[in-house]
C-alpha cells in the first residue's frame, strides 16, 4: 500500500526547492520497492516530480488532477 | 507598438512562434522547471546566473545586461513575455530590471508556469537557438530602485509608504528567514519602522494569477499605501518585493514606485538600523 506524502501543508507554509523537498520528505526515508502517493496544490510541483523520476531514482506509476488536487504515485527503484 | 504588462496564458499561446515575441523563462530552480520542460520556444534566464552581480551583491549592470539581451536574441523593439517558476517572483524581478535598463515592451504571464501546465498548454524540453543580437540600453531609469539610504533619510516621511511583502512572522520578527531558506536568515528579526505588512501572496488568487484591479486597489488604499505617496517595497533579497512593484506600478499605476532590493538581508545585518518587531 502506498504511503501518503501530503505537500500542501508545506506548500501552505513555504517555497522549498522541489527537489529538497522529494529528498526530505519521501527520498531520504524511502526503500526500493516502496509506493508513495504524493498531494500537491501546485501543478509545477507536480509537473517536476512527474518528470524528475530518471533522475532521482523513482518510477512514476500513476498522475492524476482533479479539482485543483494534483496527485502521482511513484515507486521507489 | 504598445504592450500590455500582463499577458494571459490564453493570450500566448495563440502567438507561439510569432516574430516578434521573445519568451523568456525566469527561474530560481531551473533544473527542476525550465530543463523539465518549459513553454515552446521559450528561453532560459537563470536567475541566480544571469541577473545578479558577481562576486558582490548587486543586480547586473548596464554591460551585462546588454549581453543578456543579445545573448537570448532579444532586439531593443523585442516584446518579452516574461514568466517562471515560485509564484513568478523572479519573472517580476525580471521584469523590474528590464524597467531599470528601459526595455519599454515586456510582459508578465499571468499564473507564471503553473497555470501554464494547469491548462494542459504545450510543454517541450527542447532548448530553442536564437539569433545573437546587438542589444544597447538607450536609457537607464534608477528611480525605480532604493537603496539603504534612501530608505533610512525616509523613515517616517508622511509621504512614504513603506511595504513590507514578507509573512508577518517575518515582519513580526518571530522568524529571520523562511524555514525553507535558513542560509538567509538576518542577524536581527522584525521590520523598518513604519512599514506595513502586506505579504506579497495577497495580490494573487489561488491560481497564481493576480486578483482584479480594483479589488487590489481597494487593499492597498486600506493599508494607507496610496497613489499620492512615494512607494517603497522590500522583503527579504528583492524577488517578492518585485512582484508588488508589478502590481502597484503596472496594474495599479502608481507613480512613484522603488524596490529597495537589498530588502531585509541588509537591513537585517546593518550594523545600527533601526527596528521594529511586533
Amino acid at each position: 500500500m502506498a504511503k501518503i506524502i501530503d505537500f500542501r501543508k508545506i506548500e501552505e507554509k513555504c517555497n522549498l526547492p522541489k527537489i529538497e523537498a522529494i529528498q526530505t520528505y519521501i527520498l531520504n526515508q524511502a526503500h526500493p520497492g516502496e509506493e508513495y502517493e504524493i498531494l500537491s496544490k501546485d501543478p509545477d510541483t507536480w509537473y517536476a516530480i512527474k518528470n524528475l523520476g530518471e533522475d532521482l531514482g523513482y518510477e512514476v506509476l500513476e498522475d492524476t488532477k482533479e479539482d485543483g488536487l494534483y496527485i502521482i504515485k511513484i515507486r521507489i527503484l | 507598438m504598445h504592450a500590455p504588462p500582463l499577458v494571459e496564458a490564453e493570450w500566448l499561446r495563440e502567438r507561439l512562434g510569432s516574430p516578434d515575441i521573445v519568451v523568456v523563462e525566469v527561474d530560481y530552480d531551473p533544473d527542476t522547471a525550465y530543463r523539465v520542460g518549459h513553454i515552446p520556444g521559450a528561453v532560459l534566464v537563470d536567475w541566480r546566473r544571469d541577473l545578479n552581480k558577481y562576486p558582490e551583491r548587486d543586480i547586473i549592470d548596464r554591460d551585462s545586461f546588454e549581453a543578456l539581451m543579445s545573448r537570448l536574441g532579444v532586439e531593443p523593439g523585442s516584446h518579452v513575455i516574461l514568466y517562471g517558476d515560485y509564484n513568478n517572483w523572479f519573472a517580476a524581478f525580471a521584469y523590474w530590471i528590464m524597467k531599470i535598463y528601459g526595455h519599454e515592451r515586456v510582459s508578465l504571464l499571468n499564473g507564471g508556469r503553473s497555470r501554464w501546465i494547469m491548462l494542459d498548454y504545450p510543454m517541450t524540453r527542447e532548448e530553442p537557438s536564437r539569433k545573437r543580437t546587438s542589444y544597447k540600453v538607450a536609457k537607464v531609469d534608477l528611480t525605480l530602485r532604493a537603496y539603504f539610504l534612501d530608505v533610512l533619510k525616509r523613515l517616517r516621511d508622511p509621504g512614504v509608504a513603506l511595504v513590507d511583502v514578507r509573512s508577518p512572522e517575518e515582519y513580526k520578527g518571530e522568524i529571520t528567514a523562511p524555514p525553507e531558506y535558513p542560509n538567509e536568515a538576518a542577524q536581527r528579526g522584525g521590520h523598518i519602522p513604519g512599514a506595513v505588512n502586506i505579504p506579497w501572496k495577497k495580490a494573487v488568487q489561488e491560481d497564481g494569477r493576480f486578483k482584479p484591479v480594483e479589488e487590489l486597489r481597494r487593499m492597498y488604499e486600506q493599508a494607507g499605501v496610496t497613489p499620492d505617496k512615494e512607494v517603497i517595497i522590500y522583503c527579504r533579497i528583492g524577488e517578492r518585493a518585485a512582484h508588488t512593484f508589478f502590481v502597484l506600478k503596472e496594474l495599479l499605476g502608481y507613480p512613484k514606485v522603488r524596490v529597495y532590493d537589498g530588502s531585509w538581508s541588509e537591513w537585517g545585518n546593518m550594523i545600527g538600523a533601526p527596528i521594529e518587531k511586533g
